[in-house]
């Protein structure tokens, strides 16, 4: 009996573990996020109405219209595809015809003013009720905001944006796409929303956790801050190196991006910040890695491509490296570029 | 007389060499990664991007991909720019298109542009065949692909993956169909070193980036499209 009731339970064991393997993540609305989020918090938030959250008879009828457009569909939202081809003909010819609905009465819209056009848009990102992880509908409204460039959006992107990065993980996706909307609108060196983007991504470097969540966001986090950085004239890359000192998991992702961007605009004030960071040895270890890893012989940045001041100073650092730390010596690869890198500054 | 005959031919020939090394295309991989990145994001309009917009007639993914190609061989990175320049087939455009893969006209239609220009299976027929064309014009290596190999696919050789590849996406693939086909084309407009943390295949391939139209999207993880079968090319003319 005992035998029997131990197998009972270690099946049921397996099968559970079973279906946590295996169970498809759940989707997560920005609304849904932004709830929880607010829960987590301790703070009352509650569902935005989308109608009592607009104070105009034209956005709100707008934005009912979109609603009717989309619960009106032959088929069901989380059914659908963002990749249009992944869609069946019939429902690629509904999702252009919400595209074209989109294009005349918004978009295109005379009597609607840019704000106004992107008050509904954002509304519907943000509030309408999203189901599916791949929905199409929400990558056109998404593809629409991005058009609009819209810099006075640039304080609900944050404010949304901080509001759900201590999610992790699950709310990734979501930020990806609000990072996409940031990085459509023009910077303006005038704007003081700009410190806005400085401050929310600062603080997103450091609330980055696994690998996979740097993978997602690293590239365009670190990207955009630096822009941001040069508008408003803060020096964004000690922020990074501390990040990437905090979180060996993100840190290659950081590294990675700060480097490539000093050199796609051969900016070497901020290649020798860069260089001369208070870096962690698993940090300085990464920064070798990305060095060999970019410049090699078939690498993403071409050695020609590089100024002689950016040159010289990957030069320097590297011959500090070697001269500090020997078992340098059998990294053939760094060694090598270090070699091409002194050829071409002869 | 037929001593002047072999002269003129020599004369001529020496005049076709002489244009044609003056057109000189090469692929530039950094300015075709500079257009998916800065353009990706623009609306179809006269005043943004004037390239035809196909996203009803199942979307502008390989429209997109083959104006990143055209930027690259022409070293343009603005739209408008590059628009005109397809426009006039010049002698620099003519270098780098054929009838297989061209774009003459702002509308949509075979003789503006080729259905490889604009459907993702199309392009990915020409780019799989354009090692053997006698003609001039835009022709695509294979980097790697995912291979049938004992009933199923193998992984990509990510070591061979650059910058400025396009990549065919088969969302679903069947293993000994005989009507598979690629639903997406993108742009590889990253390629990041790996990390001892990247456990998984997912992982692994989400070191590359992809940019695209469709639904637009930028830095997207190869990984993370979701697609069993995948075959990167690199354009080279």
């Amino acid at each position: 009996m005992k035998k029997v009731i131990f197998t009972l339970i270690i099946c049921l064991i397996v099968l559970i573990s079973f279906y946590l393997y295996f169970k498809p993540d759940k989707n997560y609305s920005l609304s849904d996020l932004l709830q929880e989020s607010g829960k987590d918090s301790g703070e009352n938030t509650t569902k935005t109405s989308i109608s009592t959250d607009s104070n105009s008879t034209d956005i709100t009828s707008q934005l009912d219209s979109l609603k009717t457009f989309i619960e009106n569909a032959p088929f069901k939202q989380e059914d659908t595809h963002s990749i249009l081809a992944q869609n069946s003909e019939s429902t690629q010819k509904y999702l252009n015809e919400f595209s074209n609905f989109i294009d005349k009465n918004i978009m295109k819209n005379s009597s609607l003013s840019l704000d106004q056009k992107t008050k509904i848009l954002w509304s519907m990102f943000k509030e309408y009720d999203w189901l599916g992880d791949d929905n199409a509908f929400k990558a056109i409204i998404k593809g629409n905001l991005m058009y609009l460039r819209n810099p006075s959006l640039i304080p609900e992107i944050t404010k949304t944006y901080s509001s759900i990065s201590s999610l992790g993980e699950k709310s990734a996706n979501s930020r990806h796409d609000l990072l996409e909307i940031l990085n459509s609108i023009d910077i303006s060196s005038q704007n003081p929303n700009n410190k806005l983007v400085v401050d929310t991504l600062r603080s997103e470097l450091r609330s980055i956790n696994s690998r996979s969540e740097a993978q997602n966001l690293g590239d365009m986090v670190t990207k955009i801050l630096y822009e941001y950085g040069e508008s408003t004239g803060i020096d964004v890359i000690p922020y990074i190196i501390q990040a990437a000192n905090n979180n060996t998991q993100a840190s290659l992702s950081y590294v990675n991006n700060a480097f490539k961007l000093t050199l796609l605009e051969n900016n070497s004030n901020q290649l020798q910040s860069l260089v001369q960071s208070n870096m962690s040895q698993s940090t300085r270890d990464d920064l070798n890695k990305v060095i060999s890893f970019n410049l090699k012989e078939d690498g993403g940045v071409p050695i020609s491509n590089l100024s002689k001041e950016s040159l010289s100073i990957i030069d320097q650092y590297l011959d500090k490296e070697f001269s500090n730390n020997p078992k340098l010596d059998e990294n053939i690869e760094l060694k090598q570029v270090h070699g091409k890198i002194t050829s071409a500054l002869e | 007389m037929v001593n002047f005959m072999n002269k003129s031919k020599i004369v001529i020939a020496s005049f076709f060499v002489l244009v044609s090394s003056c057109i000189n295309a090469a692929y530039t991989p950094s300015t075709a990664v500079s257009y998916a990145v800065n353009n990706y994001n623009l609306p179809y309009s006269t005043t943004s991007n004037p390239f035809i917009n196909v996203s009803g007639v199942g979307g502008n993914c390989t429209n997109f991909a083959n104006q990143t190609i055209s930027s690259g061989l022409l070293g343009i990175t603005n739209p408008k720019t590059l628009n005109q320049n397809l426009l006039s087939q010049s002698a620099a455009v003519k270098a780098v298109q054929n009838t297989s893969v061209f774009y003459k006209c702002n509308t949509v239609g075979n003789t503006c542009q080729t259905i490889a220009w604009r459907g993702a299976q199309p392009m990915f027929t020409y780019s799989a065949n354009s090692q053997n064309l006698q003609s001039k014009g835009v022709r695509l290596n294979l980097a790697t692909k995912t291979t049938l190999v004992n009933g199923t696919l193998s992984p990509l050789d990510l070591s061979k993956i650059r910058v400025g590849d396009i990549v065919y996406l088969d969302f679903n693939f069947v293993i000994g169909a005989s009507n598979n086909s690629v639903d997406h084309t993108a742009v590889v407009t990253a390629v990041n070193p790996e990390s001892w943390y990247d456990v998984t295949q997912k992982m692994k391939y989400n070191n590359i980036k992809l940019t695209y139209q469709s639904d637009n999207k930028t830095n997207r993880g190869l990984g993370d499209m979701n697609a069993p079968a995948i075959y990167i090319y690199r354009p080279f003319v």
